[in-house]
């Protein structure tokens, strides 16, 4: 008579129960953050779309300079040997804009230095996800194909540029999603369009920027997660 | 007192749920959904935090919006380092202390947690680093005070320092023996 | 004193298994000799694997996997109740394909089953890891060389740790997984020479996709394919009168002959 395994009695029930306290603890987060957004949503006005979109260009402004830069230094940063470069991103990752607004707002014109700025944390989510990306690159084929008398470019196109496409792309999207975070903090502390002096004077208002924000908080690391998985 | 409580128990909170999430859980099922989409908001926006706390109806407590905007921000992110900390073990590890009797809660506690733990308290010390530095924006948004920000413009360059201070010991923790 | 003469220690029964309604194993009688070396041979996806798996409780459970038959350590069913999963892997010890190092020296290495068991007796302790490397061939009097990384040793003396790892609980039978799979031919014989050394004290069960290494090393030898033990017996005789065609055919390499 065939029969399943047995069950085994769970000798680690103890901190299992207390990880997982832990665990739903934390779902707290994200209930907490749609919950608190919901509430802000109705209480807004309107006429933010046009300062929205302010922010929107912006960050992709701040793209156009930051993924060229970041993809050029992504191979750079390929092996453990360069801990400096390596390090310097790290930090530019963790920098909070707050810094890099309260300095560019004491200049004249901020406008254009203050995209420039988001860029810089952008930067890094580009440089270090595309690196990750590019070490996944199948050596072993490449060595074998190259073997077998492939040029280079071809094979980056036809086999190299396919496997990693998806988390390059990963990482420009993570990139972005960080310049649109950073962009509305920016805007709303140097005071420059609609959406600075709402966010900062009236924040109960700014419920379609709450949206935004938390479209891009759920939605990119969902959609990054399954490219990076190609 | 609630928020001492908060500004205290999201560090093991968070590290706790990363190891659920990330060891105790199998890869396909709700839970482990759900500590993706835990870990996914890692990098929202402080701003987006600020916005929530007052939504919540923080607004009148400066305190109490630190607190919630701290842990709201740093519980993902350390969520997130814990997966990325214990990725980096050899899987093998905790198949070969089991075949010696240890317990997966064993294995992971005497071989595998030691094993991730310069890694982890790198990335942890970032972690917090970055969310210190970003309590300020928040504040601003969460309860409305940008004079608050323009008075104390200190605190810009001492969230910088705190990113870099971070950043130096961190590379310094995770450099092998 | 042949090992004929001592009653076999892990004894398999009319063992079946199924996994998402396939058969995997069918039918299976083998004994693991109290001393020497028995050899289970087969192609791939014969059930080797899931067999191994079986006789130290790590195949997954589910749902989908149902098993019938008996396996019986020193005459106890391994699966019931009474059992506990530690002690099981401790008698029933399981080395690898890959050697993997735990983080810390040569001597934490070997001590870690012993102080899972927290086994309080320091000299106790020193004495089992004394008595595993000599086995292994790793031991040497110069302390400092024992508090050398793991992670210092070549491949072959890793795989010798490894197995050192597992003798330090003093197993009744060794599961050995295709110990020898990664190592260069000098690192191979080295593994070989420590397999006899084990297998005069206990019982090993060796899986091996290398059939010269089969015949060399085993005193008996299982021939499976497709979950069935289609031959088996001392290893001379199987390799040199195969009774069966079938097992004659996989000996001489014409087993998967054509698409599968």
């Amino acid at each position: 008579m065939a029969a399943p395994l047995p069950a085994l009695p769970d000798p680690d029930r103890l901190p299992r129960r207390i990880l997982g306290l832990c665990a739903a603890l934390s779902l707290a987060v994200p209930v907490l953050l749609v919950a608190g957004v919901l509430a802000v949503v109705p209480t807004s006005s309107g006429g933010l779309g046009p300062a929205l979109r302010g922010t929107l260009w912006g960050s992709l402004v701040a793209l156009a300079w930051a993924v060229p830069v970041g993809l050029l230094l992504a191979p750079l940063l390929n092996r453990a040997e360069r801990p400096v470069l390596r390090g310097l991103l790290r930090t530019l990752w963790d920098l909070p804009t707050v810094a890099i607004a309260v300095v560019v707002g004491r200049l004249q014109d901020p406008g254009t230095l203050a995209i420039g700025a988001i860029g810089l944390v952008v930067l890094p989510h580009v440089a270090l996800g595309a690196a990750r990306a590019l070490e996944r690159t199948p050596r072993g084929s490449f060595r074998a194909a190259t073997a077998l008398g492939m040029s280079r470019r071809r094979f980056a196109r036809r086999i190299g540029v396919p496997r990693v496409r998806g988390a390059m792309t990963a990482a420009i999207l993570s990139g972005w999603a960080r310049g649109v975070g950073e962009a509305v903090i920016t805007w709303s502390i140097l005071g420059s369009g609609a959406l600075s002096g709402q966010l900062v004077a009236r924040p109960q208002q700014s419920g379609q920027a709450a949206l935004v924000l938390l479209a891009v908080a759920l939605g990119v690391p969902l959609l990054t997660h399954r490219l990076a998985r190609t | 007192m609630i928020e001492v409580l908060l500004l205290l128990l999201s560090v093991p909170i968070g590290l706790g749920a990363g190891l659920y999430f990330a060891a105790l859980v199998p890869e396909d099922g709700l839970r482990h959904q759900a500590g993706v989409v835990v870990a996914g908001l890692s990098e929202a926006s402080p701003a987006l935090a600020g916005l929530a706390v007052l939504g919540v109806g923080l607004q009148g407590s400066q305190v109490g919006a630190l607190a919630c905007g701290w842990a709201l921000l740093l519980v993902p992110r350390l969520v997130r380092s814990v997966e990325r900390a214990l990725a980096e073990v050899d899987p093998g590890l905790q198949a070969r202390a089991e075949a010696l009797g240890a317990t997966p809660w064993e294995a992971l506690r005497t071989l595998v947690l030691p094993a991730a733990a310069p890694r982890l308290t790198g990335l942890a010390v970032r972690d917090v680093a970055r969310t210190l530095g970003e309590l300020a924006p928040l504040l601003v948004i969460s309860a409305a005070g940008l004079a608050l920000l323009q008075t104390h413009a200190w605190v810009a360059g001492a969230a910088v320092a705190w990113v870099v201070a971070a950043n130096v010991l961190a590379t310094l923790l995770e450099a092998p023996r | 004193m042949s090992q004929r003469q001592l009653t076999p220690r892990l004894v398999v029964r009319a063992l079946s298994l199924r996994v998402a309604d396939a058969p995997v194993l069918q039918g299976v009688h083998l004994e693991v000799p109290a001393r020497g070396v028995l050899a289970v041979i087969g192609p791939a996806g014969s059930g080797k694997t899931a067999l191994l798996r079986l006789l130290n409780r790590t195949l997954a459970r589910g749902p989908t996997v149902q098993v019938e038959g008996q396996i019986l350590l020193d005459g106890d069913d391994l699966y019931s109740e009474r059992q506990r999963l530690r002690r099981v892997r401790q008698r029933v010890g399981h080395v690898f394909p890959d050697p993997v190092p735990f983080p810390g020296t040569i001597a934490d290495n070997v001590a870690y089953g012993l102080a899972l068991d927290r086994v309080a007796d320091r000299t106790q302790r020193d004495l089992k890891i004394e008595r595993a490397l000599k086995t292994v061939g790793l031991w040497t009097r110069d302390r400092a060389e024992l508090m050398r990384p793991a992670d210092d040793l070549s491949r072959g003396d890793l795989q010798l740790l490894c197995i050192a790892r597992t003798l330090a609980l003093d197993p009744v039978v060794l599961l050995l997984e295709n110990v020898t799979r990664s190592l260069d031919p000098v690192a191979t014989r080295r593994v070989e020479r420590c397999i006899r050394a084990v297998a005069e004290h206990r019982g090993v069960l060796m899986l091996t996709h290398d059939l010269a290494q089969a015949a060399r090393l085993s005193d008996e030898v299982v021939y499976l394919e497709d979950g069935r033990v289609i031959e088996q017996g001392a290893t001379a005789q199987v390799f040199t009168h195969p009774r069966l065609q079938q097992t004659e055919d996989f000996l001489a390499g014409r087993t998967g002959e054509g698409l599968a």
